[in-house]
């Protein structure tokens, strides 16, 4: 993102003060970014209170993941421009464009929480969990045993003619596991049209506080 | 063209008492470089194409129409024109004038007004030195402000020139010039105070004016058409012509009386409105010239709490802009953006 700057005056006193401002930008640059910082720090809230569908949808607590990403962006400046950070490993990641999620560290599959009590948990911090394919796909899923939950049916065993009833023991399936995820663009997370122009604001309001300067009182 | 007569009757309103040429041209130094200009005039170079014409005029070695043609000739060379201004002017800084009208830099108008007031000012200034002469002074103690030049639209100098031609504006305030300057009203309405009394400097001050020419001496204002007459000691003794404390004639001419200038020719301060100019083409100027550049006095009476009423404003604004923004970067986030 670059920016002109365009400044009309018509009194040298104003004009040295403004030109001190404008030879030396790193009192400006830093006030861009201490700025672009602040404003998605104040709308981030506001856009992730509306961004939890996983936690919806599964009813489970919100781990707060899309809060605690805004409030990671950082601002920073120098002699030559100012930046804003915004941190990679994290659902921001989708305002910049759709990508594809794939397991890392050596693992082979990553762990898609379907059941409220693995939103938010790594498997590995789930006890009795044990793999198993299911449905007509084999699709593969990390499941537990349902304790005290049982369920009559009809089972055939292997040295009989006939199904005989049975109780079975239920699986919960706490995970489904997939090779790979694609994740959609979602360039709403930051709201980069409004970003701009919020920084034009700023520059504007520090180029008046120096004609502020600039008057005698 | 002017006739040998009308130039030789610049030459006479210049103080023959002072004698030398070089003292007529050192006034007429100190009076071009005094260069009053509205808001819209910016040009270093016209403005020393204004000052070389009052300097030959006041030298007597041209005439008002001669350098009302050398000051068009200048603008047209700069490529000056009344909708664009000067052709490397900021964008904006000069407004659009209406071709012919005051506004217009090049109109007969505008420069009539130009050398008008300035030899008007050569004049003033030349009679005052010679009318606080010591031995003028004690013949001719007092000045009296007279019309010389009518004017269709006059000014309300002492009460009785307010008439059904007066525009409405001018009616907001119906009290004389005379008045607000700090005078009284002689019986007889003649304008009349001892020379040196503040009340000249208060007629041609731009903080009682909008229209003065900050100078205590005719023709006080643009286009006053207004003029001194000197007033005898019969005269002023019959009158009861006494200075602004009450003192006798005597008492008030063997003080000192501070005026409106402080140069040694007793000539203002030369001033020049250079609003618009390149800062380093200002620097220049005022090295080569010896000119003191300051703000007009029209532009910095009210400026400051107009510039903060406006700063305040864009602060306001900008608030304002801000919260709609961080609403708007919420609506856009939400699900499915």
């Amino acid at each position: 993102m670059s920016m002109q700057i365009k400044v009309s005056v018509s009194n040298d006193v104003l004009l040295d003060e403004l030109g001190n401002v404008l030879s030396d930008r790193r009192g400006l640059y830093a006030r861009l970014a201490g700025d672009a910082e602040a404003f998605m720090r104040r709308v981030g809230p506001g856009i992730a209170a509306q961004n939890h569908r996983t936690a919806d949808t599964l009813g489970a607590r919100r781990t707060g993941h899309l809060e605690n990403a805004y409030a990671a962006i950082e601002g920073d400046s120098d002699n030559d421009e100012a930046r804003l950070w915004v941190p990679r490993a994290s659902r921001l990641r989708a305002a910049f464009g759709a990508y594809r999620l794939t397991p890392v560290n050596g693992s082979r599959y990553l762990t898609l929480p379907v059941h409220p009590d693995a939103y938010g948990r790594r498997a590995r911090e789930l006890r009795d969990l044990f793999f198993m394919r299911v449905g007509p796909a084999g699709v593969p899923v990390l499941a537990r045993r349902a304790e005290g939950r049982q369920q009559e049916g009809l089972k055939r065993r292997t040295y009989q003619r006939r199904k005989t009833r049975a109780r079975y023991t239920i699986a919960e399936i706490l995970y489904v596991l997939a090779t790979s995820v694609d994740i959609p663009a979602q360039p709403g997370l930051i709201p980069f049209d409004e970003l701009t122009e919020a920084i034009g604001i700023s520059a504007e309001a520090y180029l008046d506080e120096a004609v502020e300067r600039s008057r005698p009182t | 063209m002017s006739t040998a007569a009308e130039i030789a009757r610049i030459r006479d309103l210049l103080p023959t008492t002072l004698g030398t040429a070089e003292i007529r041209s050192q006034i007429a130094a100190d009076i071009r470089a005094r260069s009053v200009f509205s808001a819209r005039v910016g040009k270093l170079v016209f403005l020393d194409a204004i000052k070389m014409v009052i300097d030959e005029l006041a030298a007597g070695r041209t005439d008002f129409a001669t350098a009302r043609w050398y000051l068009a000739e200048s603008l047209r060379e700069m490529g000056y024109t009344p909708e664009g201004g000067f052709p490397d002017a900021p964008p904006g800084e000069v407004p659009p004038a209406i071709a012919a009208t005051l506004q217009d830099l090049s109109s007969r108008r505008r420069l009539n007004l130009i050398v008008e007031t300035q030899l008007a000012l050569v004049r003033g200034r030349g009679q005052q030195l010679r009318g606080t002469h010591r031995q003028r002074l004690f013949e001719f103690p007092a000045w009296e402000l007279t019309r010389a030049i009518d004017r269709r639209v006059p000014r309300n100098w002492g009460g009785r020139h307010a008439s059904a031609a007066t525009p409405k504006s001018r009616r907001v305030d119906p009290r004389p010039r005379w008045i607000i300057a700090g005078g009284q009203l002689h019986p007889s309405g003649r304008l009349v105070a001892l020379k040196g009394d503040p009340i000249w400097g208060e007629l041609g001050a731009s903080g009682n004016f909008d229209d003065a020419l900050d100078v205590d001496y005719p023709p006080f204002c643009f286009n006053s058409g207004m003029r001194w007459i000197e007033v005898g000691r019969a005269d002023a003794l019959e009158l009861g012509i006494r200075g602004p404390n009450g003192e006798s004639i005597d008492e008030w001419l063997s003080q000192d009386h501070p005026t409106l200038v402080d140069t040694q020719s007793g000539i203002p301060a030369p001033q020049a409105s250079v609003k618009g100019i390149d800062p380093e083409l200002r620097k220049v100027f005022e090295k080569s010239s010896g000119i003191r550049v300051v703000e007009t006095t029209a532009t910095t009476k009210g400026n400051e709490a107009e510039v903060r009423a406006t700063l305040a404003r864009r602060k306001a604004a900008r608030a304002k802009r801000m919260a709609e923004l961080e609403a708007q970067a919420i609506q856009k986030g939400g699900p499915g953006a």
